[in-house]
Protein backbone atom coordinates (compact mmCIF):
# COMPACT_ATOMS: atom_id res chain seq x y z
CA UNK A 1 0.00 0.00 0.00
CA UNK A 2 1.73 3.19 -1.10
CA UNK A 3 1.19 6.60 0.72
CA UNK A 4 -1.42 8.06 -0.93
CA UNK A 5 -3.40 4.75 -0.98
CA UNK A 6 -2.95 4.72 2.77
CA UNK A 7 -4.46 8.39 3.08
CA UNK A 8 -7.42 7.12 1.08
CA UNK A 9 -8.10 4.17 3.37
CA UNK A 10 -7.29 6.20 6.35
CA UNK A 11 -9.71 8.83 5.57
CA UNK A 12 -12.34 6.32 4.25
CA UNK A 13 -12.23 4.86 8.03
CA UNK A 14 -11.84 7.99 9.80
CA UNK A 15 -15.27 9.05 7.75
CA UNK A 16 -17.24 5.37 9.16
CA UNK A 17 -15.65 5.94 12.28
CA UNK A 18 -17.46 9.79 12.30
CA UNK A 19 -20.87 8.38 11.23
CA UNK A 20 -20.67 5.73 13.60
CA UNK A 21 -20.39 8.16 16.90
CA UNK A 22 -24.04 7.88 17.73
CA UNK A 23 -23.39 4.17 17.81
CA UNK A 24 -21.26 3.43 20.47
CA UNK A 25 -20.67 -0.39 19.96
CA UNK A 26 -20.15 0.36 15.83
CA UNK A 27 -17.72 2.84 17.01
CA UNK A 28 -15.79 0.65 18.85
CA UNK A 29 -15.98 -2.07 16.21
CA UNK A 30 -14.72 0.20 13.67
CA UNK A 31 -11.32 1.77 15.60
CA UNK A 32 -10.49 -1.69 16.76
CA UNK A 33 -10.78 -2.56 12.77
CA UNK A 34 -8.88 0.07 12.02
CA UNK A 35 -6.26 -0.05 14.27
CA UNK A 36 -5.59 -4.00 13.91
CA UNK A 37 -5.44 -3.32 9.95
CA UNK A 38 -3.16 -0.49 10.40
CA UNK A 39 -0.83 -3.10 13.07
CA UNK A 40 -1.03 -5.53 9.87
CA UNK A 41 -0.22 -3.59 7.46
CA UNK A 42 2.96 -1.90 8.97
CA UNK A 43 4.24 -5.15 9.85
CA UNK A 44 4.11 -5.95 6.40
CA UNK A 45 5.46 -2.73 5.44
CA UNK A 46 8.58 -3.65 7.54
CA UNK A 47 9.23 -6.89 6.68
CA UNK A 48 9.21 -6.19 3.02
CA UNK A 49 11.53 -2.95 4.02
CA UNK A 50 13.58 -5.09 5.77
CA UNK A 51 13.61 -7.91 3.22
CA UNK A 52 14.89 -5.54 0.67
CA UNK A 53 16.73 -2.95 2.23
CA UNK A 54 18.65 -4.41 5.20
CA UNK A 55 16.54 -2.13 7.74
CA UNK A 56 13.29 -1.73 9.22
CA UNK A 57 13.27 1.58 10.77
CA UNK A 58 12.84 4.21 7.99
CA UNK A 59 10.71 6.72 8.92
CA UNK A 60 8.50 7.35 5.91
CA UNK A 61 7.27 4.20 6.82
CA UNK A 62 6.70 4.40 10.28
CA UNK A 63 2.97 4.05 11.54
CA UNK A 64 3.09 7.86 13.01
CA UNK A 65 4.11 9.98 10.31
CA UNK A 66 1.70 7.63 7.84
CA UNK A 67 -0.98 8.80 10.08
CA UNK A 68 0.20 12.59 10.86
CA UNK A 69 0.38 12.87 6.43
CA UNK A 70 -3.04 11.25 6.21
CA UNK A 71 -4.16 13.69 8.44
CA UNK A 72 -2.51 16.47 7.14
CA UNK A 73 -2.92 15.67 3.83
CA UNK A 74 -5.99 14.88 3.41
CA UNK A 75 -7.52 17.50 5.07
CA UNK A 76 -10.94 19.00 3.68
CA UNK A 77 -11.03 22.93 4.31
CA UNK A 78 -15.12 22.26 4.07
CA UNK A 79 -14.97 19.83 7.10
CA UNK A 80 -13.48 23.09 8.69
CA UNK A 81 -16.66 25.42 8.49
CA UNK A 82 -17.36 26.92 11.62
CA UNK A 83 -19.30 24.63 13.99
CA UNK A 84 -21.09 24.77 17.38
CA UNK A 85 -17.78 23.70 19.20
CA UNK A 86 -15.54 26.01 18.27
CA UNK A 87 -18.02 28.89 18.39
CA UNK A 88 -18.99 28.26 21.69
CA UNK A 89 -15.68 27.95 22.31
CA UNK A 90 -14.05 31.24 21.29
CA UNK A 91 -17.20 33.46 22.55
CA UNK A 92 -16.11 32.06 25.82
CA UNK A 93 -12.80 33.91 25.62
CA UNK A 94 -14.71 37.28 25.65
CA UNK A 95 -15.20 36.98 29.00
CA UNK A 96 -13.01 40.01 30.84
CA UNK A 97 -10.27 38.54 32.65
CA UNK A 98 -6.56 39.46 33.39
CA UNK A 99 -4.46 39.36 30.34
CA UNK A 100 -1.59 37.51 29.84
CA UNK A 101 1.29 37.74 27.30
CA UNK A 102 2.25 34.05 26.97
CA UNK A 103 4.70 31.98 24.77
CA UNK A 104 2.03 30.25 23.32
CA UNK A 105 0.40 33.56 22.03
CA UNK A 106 3.88 34.32 20.32
CA UNK A 107 4.04 31.11 18.64
CA UNK A 108 1.06 31.52 17.18
CA UNK A 109 2.18 34.95 16.02
CA UNK A 110 4.62 33.42 13.90
CA UNK A 111 2.70 31.15 12.21
CA UNK A 112 -0.01 33.25 11.33
CA UNK A 113 2.99 35.08 10.01
CA UNK A 114 4.63 32.32 8.43
CA UNK A 115 1.42 31.47 6.74
CA UNK A 116 1.44 35.01 4.66
CA UNK A 117 4.72 34.70 4.41
CA UNK A 118 5.36 32.96 0.83
CA UNK A 119 6.29 35.70 -1.37
CA UNK A 120 9.11 37.79 -0.24
CA UNK A 121 7.26 40.78 -2.60
CA UNK A 122 4.08 40.58 -0.48
CA UNK A 123 3.24 44.10 1.94
CA UNK A 124 3.18 41.21 4.24
CA UNK A 125 7.00 40.21 4.00
CA UNK A 126 8.43 43.35 5.27
CA UNK A 127 6.51 43.23 8.12
CA UNK A 128 8.89 40.77 8.97
CA UNK A 129 12.37 41.61 10.94
CA UNK A 130 15.37 41.67 8.62
CA UNK A 131 16.78 38.64 10.19
CA UNK A 132 13.73 36.56 9.58
CA UNK A 133 13.60 37.60 5.65
CA UNK A 134 17.35 36.80 5.46
CA UNK A 135 16.49 33.32 6.81
CA UNK A 136 13.52 32.56 4.44
CA UNK A 137 16.25 33.67 1.58
CA UNK A 138 18.54 31.02 3.29
CA UNK A 139 16.64 28.26 1.42
CA UNK A 140 19.04 25.65 2.58
CA UNK A 141 18.45 25.99 6.18
CA UNK A 142 14.70 24.92 5.00
CA UNK A 143 14.33 22.52 2.24
CA UNK A 144 16.94 20.02 3.82
CA UNK A 145 15.71 16.78 3.78
CA UNK A 146 16.15 14.05 6.15
CA UNK B 1 10.62 39.20 17.68
CA UNK B 2 8.41 41.94 16.72
CA UNK B 3 4.72 42.12 15.78
CA UNK B 4 2.59 44.48 14.86
CA UNK B 5 0.45 45.41 17.76
CA UNK B 6 -3.02 44.85 16.36
CA UNK B 7 -2.80 41.02 15.76
CA UNK B 8 -1.14 40.43 18.97
CA UNK B 9 -4.67 42.24 20.83
CA UNK B 10 -6.68 40.41 18.32
CA UNK B 11 -5.17 36.73 19.62
CA UNK B 12 -4.72 38.26 23.37
CA UNK B 13 -8.57 39.02 23.07
CA UNK B 14 -9.38 35.40 21.56
CA UNK B 15 -7.26 33.99 24.39
CA UNK B 16 -8.19 35.51 27.16
CA UNK B 17 -7.37 33.14 29.91
CA UNK B 18 -4.75 33.70 32.29
CA UNK B 19 -2.65 30.26 31.35
CA UNK B 20 -2.89 28.55 27.87
CA UNK B 21 -3.28 24.77 26.99
CA UNK B 22 -2.49 23.60 24.19
CA UNK B 23 -6.17 22.74 23.07
CA UNK B 24 -6.51 27.18 23.25
CA UNK B 25 -4.04 27.08 20.77
CA UNK B 26 -5.66 24.74 18.45
CA UNK B 27 -9.04 26.44 19.16
CA UNK B 28 -7.27 29.49 17.82
CA UNK B 29 -6.16 27.63 14.68
CA UNK B 30 -9.54 26.00 13.98
CA UNK B 31 -10.76 29.18 14.67
CA UNK B 32 -9.17 31.01 11.60
CA UNK B 33 -9.68 28.55 9.27
CA UNK B 34 -13.25 28.09 10.40
CA UNK B 35 -14.64 32.18 9.40
CA UNK B 36 -15.93 32.19 5.96
CA UNK B 37 -16.16 35.98 4.81
CA UNK B 38 -17.86 34.40 2.17
CA UNK B 39 -20.85 33.49 3.77
CA UNK B 40 -22.30 36.72 5.48
CA UNK B 41 -25.66 35.09 6.17
CA UNK B 42 -23.94 32.33 8.68
CA UNK B 43 -25.24 33.86 11.38
CA UNK B 44 -23.12 31.56 13.05
CA UNK B 45 -20.16 32.85 12.33
CA UNK B 46 -20.44 36.44 11.22
CA UNK B 47 -19.31 37.92 14.65
CA UNK B 48 -15.54 36.15 14.43
CA UNK B 49 -15.72 36.71 10.46
CA UNK B 50 -16.43 40.74 11.21
CA UNK B 51 -13.60 40.55 13.92
CA UNK B 52 -10.62 38.64 12.03
CA UNK B 53 -11.77 41.35 9.10
CA UNK B 54 -11.18 44.68 10.85
CA UNK B 55 -7.48 43.29 11.55
CA UNK B 56 -6.59 41.60 8.52
CA UNK B 57 -7.73 42.23 4.84
CA UNK B 58 -10.08 39.41 3.30
CA UNK B 59 -6.84 38.31 0.80
CA UNK B 60 -4.85 38.19 4.18
CA UNK B 61 -7.31 35.69 5.63
CA UNK B 62 -8.10 34.06 2.38
CA UNK B 63 -4.13 33.32 2.12
CA UNK B 64 -4.28 32.45 6.17
CA UNK B 65 -6.43 29.84 6.06
CA UNK B 66 -4.42 28.47 3.63
CA UNK B 67 -3.08 25.38 5.32
CA UNK B 68 -4.29 22.05 7.42
CA UNK B 69 -3.28 21.49 11.44
CA UNK B 70 -3.14 18.25 13.85
CA UNK B 71 -3.00 18.65 17.27
CA UNK B 72 -0.77 15.02 18.49
CA UNK B 73 -0.98 14.52 22.67
CA UNK B 74 -0.64 11.38 24.48
CA UNK B 75 -3.66 12.69 26.76
CA UNK B 76 -6.95 14.30 25.17
CA UNK B 77 -7.88 14.73 28.21
CA UNK B 78 -7.57 17.30 31.50
CA UNK B 79 -5.03 15.59 33.78
CA UNK B 80 -6.24 16.78 37.26
CA UNK B 81 -2.00 16.27 37.85
CA UNK B 82 -1.49 19.88 36.56
CA UNK B 83 -3.86 21.74 39.32
CA UNK B 84 -0.51 22.26 41.55
CA UNK B 85 1.71 23.36 39.14
CA UNK B 86 2.29 26.87 39.75
CA UNK B 87 1.65 28.38 36.32
CA UNK B 88 -1.95 26.39 36.01
CA UNK B 89 -2.99 26.80 40.00
CA UNK B 90 -4.26 30.73 40.20
CA UNK B 91 -7.05 29.32 37.29
CA UNK B 92 -6.98 26.01 36.88
CA UNK B 93 -10.44 25.48 37.83
CA UNK B 94 -11.80 27.78 34.93
CA UNK B 95 -9.11 26.17 32.68
CA UNK B 96 -11.11 22.43 33.32
CA UNK B 97 -14.31 23.42 32.64
CA UNK B 98 -13.22 25.37 29.09
CA UNK B 99 -10.85 22.42 28.78
CA UNK B 100 -13.19 19.61 29.15
CA UNK B 101 -15.72 21.56 26.92
CA UNK B 102 -13.16 21.30 23.83
CA UNK B 103 -11.93 17.37 24.72
CA UNK B 104 -15.88 16.47 24.77
CA UNK B 105 -16.07 18.16 21.18
CA UNK B 106 -12.68 17.07 20.22
CA UNK B 107 -14.09 14.96 16.96
CA UNK B 108 -15.01 18.57 15.33
CA UNK B 109 -11.25 19.18 15.86
CA UNK B 110 -8.10 18.06 14.11
CA UNK B 111 -6.99 15.71 17.01
CA UNK B 112 -4.67 12.50 17.09
CA UNK B 113 -4.28 10.77 20.40
CA UNK B 114 -0.68 9.34 19.98
CA UNK B 115 0.82 7.34 22.71
CA UNK B 116 4.22 7.89 21.66
CA UNK B 117 5.22 9.87 19.21
CA UNK B 118 8.94 9.63 18.23
CA UNK B 119 11.71 12.54 17.43
CA UNK B 120 12.39 10.77 14.37
CA UNK B 121 8.76 11.11 13.15
CA UNK B 122 8.90 14.74 14.18
CA UNK B 123 11.88 15.24 12.50
CA UNK B 124 10.53 13.23 9.14
CA UNK B 125 6.98 15.74 9.32
CA UNK B 126 9.05 19.59 9.89
CA UNK B 127 11.63 18.64 7.45
CA UNK B 128 9.22 19.03 4.78
CA UNK B 129 9.23 22.69 3.71
CA UNK B 130 5.64 23.37 4.06
CA UNK B 131 5.05 21.81 7.72
CA UNK B 132 6.26 23.72 10.65
CA UNK B 133 5.41 22.65 14.50
CA UNK B 134 4.86 24.37 17.52
CA UNK B 135 5.67 21.88 20.50
CA UNK B 136 5.42 22.10 24.21
CA UNK B 137 8.93 21.58 25.96
CA UNK B 138 10.30 21.92 29.33
CA UNK B 139 12.15 24.84 29.51
CA UNK B 140 14.26 24.06 32.43
CA UNK B 141 15.50 21.10 30.52
CA UNK B 142 16.23 23.47 27.89
CA UNK B 143 17.51 26.58 29.83
CA UNK B 144 19.92 24.09 31.64
CA UNK B 145 21.79 23.71 28.09
CA UNK B 146 21.63 27.15 27.51
CA UNK B 147 23.07 28.78 30.46
CA UNK B 148 25.96 26.50 30.04
CA UNK B 149 26.64 27.46 26.48
CA UNK B 150 27.89 30.41 24.46
CA UNK B 151 24.24 31.77 23.49
CA UNK B 152 23.46 33.73 26.76
CA UNK B 153 20.78 33.83 29.24
CA UNK B 154 17.41 32.79 27.76
CA UNK B 155 14.54 35.57 28.68
CA UNK B 156 11.73 34.09 30.68
CA UNK B 157 8.43 36.59 31.01
CA UNK B 158 5.64 35.29 33.41
CA UNK B 159 7.26 31.78 33.13
CA UNK B 160 8.70 31.62 37.01
CA UNK B 161 7.90 28.41 38.59
CA UNK B 162 9.20 26.85 41.98
CA UNK B 163 8.23 23.34 39.97
CA UNK B 164 10.98 21.91 38.12
CA UNK B 165 9.05 21.72 34.90
CA UNK B 166 8.09 24.36 33.10
CA UNK B 167 6.44 24.15 30.35
CA UNK B 168 7.22 26.10 27.16
CA UNK B 169 5.88 26.67 23.01
CA UNK B 170 8.12 26.92 20.48
CA UNK B 171 8.36 26.49 16.69
CA UNK B 172 10.25 24.31 15.33
CA UNK B 173 10.74 25.58 11.74
CA UNK B 174 12.55 23.23 9.93
CA UNK B 175 15.70 21.13 10.49
CA UNK B 176 19.50 21.92 8.39
CA UNK B 177 22.23 19.01 8.25
CA UNK B 178 24.60 22.02 7.81
CA UNK B 179 27.97 20.60 9.57
CA UNK B 180 28.77 24.21 10.61
CA UNK B 181 24.85 25.05 12.04
CA UNK B 182 24.84 21.55 13.79
CA UNK B 183 27.96 21.73 15.14
CA UNK B 184 26.61 25.08 16.98
CA UNK B 185 23.49 23.44 17.98
CA UNK B 186 22.49 23.55 21.77
CA UNK B 187 23.16 20.24 23.39
CA UNK B 188 25.51 18.84 20.52
CA UNK B 189 27.32 15.89 21.21
CA UNK B 190 29.49 15.04 18.15
CA UNK B 191 27.32 12.38 17.26
CA UNK B 192 24.60 14.00 15.46
CA UNK B 193 23.99 14.86 11.56
CA UNK B 194 21.13 17.44 11.85
CA UNK B 195 19.71 19.91 14.23
CA UNK B 196 16.29 21.53 14.66
CA UNK B 197 15.75 25.13 13.71
CA UNK B 198 13.37 26.96 16.18
CA UNK B 199 11.85 29.78 16.70
CA UNK B 200 11.70 30.44 20.52
CA UNK B 201 9.52 33.09 21.73
CA UNK B 202 12.15 32.82 25.20
CA UNK B 203 15.03 33.49 23.19
CA UNK B 204 16.36 36.59 21.87
CA UNK B 205 17.99 34.25 19.01
CA UNK B 206 16.01 34.47 15.96
CA UNK B 207 16.72 30.72 14.80
CA UNK B 208 17.96 28.96 18.20
CA UNK B 209 19.63 25.38 17.11
CA UNK B 210 18.76 22.20 19.13
CA UNK B 211 20.20 18.94 18.95
CA UNK B 212 17.28 16.13 18.12
CA UNK B 213 18.75 14.71 21.51
CA UNK B 214 18.06 17.87 24.25
CA UNK B 215 14.61 18.25 22.25
CA UNK B 216 13.81 14.85 22.77
CA UNK B 217 14.16 15.00 26.51
CA UNK B 218 12.65 18.67 26.85
CA UNK B 219 9.61 17.13 24.82
CA UNK B 220 9.61 14.19 26.68
CA UNK B 221 9.16 15.56 29.93
CA UNK B 222 6.50 15.02 32.00
CA UNK B 223 4.01 17.29 32.02
CA UNK B 224 4.23 18.09 28.33
CA UNK B 225 1.83 15.30 27.48
CA UNK B 226 3.42 15.22 23.87
CA UNK B 227 1.32 17.94 22.84
CA UNK B 228 2.63 18.98 19.12
CA UNK B 229 0.69 20.99 16.47
CA UNK B 230 1.90 20.08 13.32
CA UNK B 231 0.70 22.82 10.85
CA UNK B 232 1.03 22.69 6.74
CA UNK B 233 0.76 25.31 3.96
CA UNK B 234 -1.72 23.58 1.09
CA UNK B 235 0.39 24.73 -1.17
CA UNK B 236 -1.87 23.20 -4.16
CA UNK B 237 -4.67 25.87 -3.93
CA UNK B 238 -4.35 28.58 -6.09
CA UNK B 239 -6.33 31.81 -4.47
CA UNK B 240 -7.37 34.62 -5.97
Amino acid sequence: MDERSFIEWYGLTQEMEMASCEHPFLHRIIIWLRSSLLSVILLFQQFIASSLCGHDESAATSKEVLIINAHLSKFDQDSANIDEASTWFLRNFHVEQKQNWDCGVACLLYVFQWLLCDNPNSDEYALLNDTKQEELRNVSLWKKKV
Amino acid sequence: MSFPSFHEKWILKKLNTNSIWTADLVALLHGVLASNYHEHDATSCINDTQELLKIFSIHQVERMQNFSYLFCSKNLSVSQSYESFDYYKTSFGEDKMRLISFFDNQQHYFVCEMRRLSINSITYIVSSPETIAIILLDNSILLASVETSAYGLLEIKSMKSTDSYVGHYVVIKGISRDAATVADALGYDNTESFCFILANPGSKEPNQLVSPSLLKRSFESQGTDGDIIFIRKLLNQNLS
